[in-house]
């Protein structure tokens, strides 16, 4: 009897901690992005031309975004149950084509609402000269969890792999996400609307471009307001794209 | 706001080249014509290269008004 209460006593001791640290994980992160060198909008593809125009224009905002990306910071106010992700600041610049260009590359036309009793990720986007609140589940990405590790930070973080499906009006498109998670930073939540990982995302590398934490604080003394976006025209994900691509067809009536 | 007018691109390109504009603005309009034309091509693009329409979009409306801001 004496060892069954020890045992159920050690256990207790083990898992209330535990329990505790994850009703208190309140967190403040910073995450900046990063592109290679080699940074392009476009490649070239078989069958598809280009016409200087749009070559010439791609080249500036190549060059743009790979010079003003580092101005760039986004901010992720999280609780164990809610957390909001939006654009910080753009750091001692003024709101020039540079700017901007980095702004569309990184998504700061979007922020995300994400909440983990609802299983909801709220997306408020700016588009086509309107504000959407658009909804999904927070563990509908499905995620492939690897046993690949390193450390970032002083977190031991593992790799998770997804894709990112792109519909428009080309086709459907498939592109390879990855995400670095932090198993002891227990909140599903990341950069750019990425979440339903058994951790916090520390790294993420979406189309050639990396998201990185390069702040972090845990239960700050200033008090976390997390605001669930409400202004909006409410959309389904296909009712958006539908909108997009009837935006698109008045633009080519209008020019005719 | 500016994301507001910039995202009206559509807008404001259909108003540059309706043609009840004064004779003496003609050439202009006809580079404004020129700028709506590169923002399609580059939204179609973009597109091509597997970008989602509204990013897509936002790069046409950014050219977009580089490129009015040149003439």
């Amino acid at each position: 009897m004496r060892i069954l209460y020890l045992i159920i006593f050690t256990t207790f001791l083990f898992l209330v901690p535990k329990t505790i640290r994850a009703q208190k994980m309140i967190g403040d992160i910073v995450y900046k992005a990063s592109v290679p060198k080699s940074f392009s909008l476009l490649k070239k593809q078989k069958g598809v031309k280009t016409s200087e125009a749009v070559k010439n224009t791609t080249i500036s905002l190549d060059n743009a975004i790979k010079k003003n990306i580092g101005k760039i910071s986004y901010k992720l106010v999280f609780n164990e149950n809610e957390a909001h992700y939006k654009l910080n600041s753009t750091l001692g610049s003024d709101e020039g084509f540079g700017i901007e260009a980095a702004k569309i590359a990184t998504g700061a036309f979007s922020s995300y609402y994400f909440n983990i009793p609802n299983n909801q990720v709220l997306k408020q986007t700016e588009a086509y000269g309107q504000l959407f609140l658009i909804s999904s589940d927070l563990n509908a990405r499905k995620w492939i969890l690897t046993q690949e590790s390193k450390t970032i930070g002083s977190y031991l973080c593992y790799k998770a792999t997804s894709t990112l499906v792109t519909k428009n009006s080309v086709g459907t498109f498939y592109k390879p996400v990855i995400a670095w998670y932090a198993p002891k930073l227990p909140v599903p939540y990341g950069p750019n609307g990425y979440g339903g990982l058994p951790g916090l995302i520390m790294q993420l590398k979406e189309r050639n471009i990396t998201f990185y934490v390069s702040k972090l604080t845990l239960n700050p003394k200033k008090e976390i307001k997390i605001r669930r976006p409400t202004k909006g025209k409410k959309v389904t994900q296909e009712e958006f794209e539908k909108i997009g691509e009837k935006s698109k067809l008045n633009f080519v009536k209008m020019r005719n | 706001m500016k994301k507001l007018i910039l995202s009206m691109v559509f807008v404001f390109a259909f108003v540059t080249v309706t043609p009840t504009s004064a004779n003496s603005t003609l050439n202009t309009n006809t580079a404004y014509v020129d700028c709506v034309q590169q923002a399609i091509d580059t939204q179609n693009r973009y597109e091509a290269a597997g970008m989602s329409k509204e990013r897509a979009n936002h790069y046409a409306n950014l050219t977009y008004e580089a490129c009015v801001n040149q003439q």
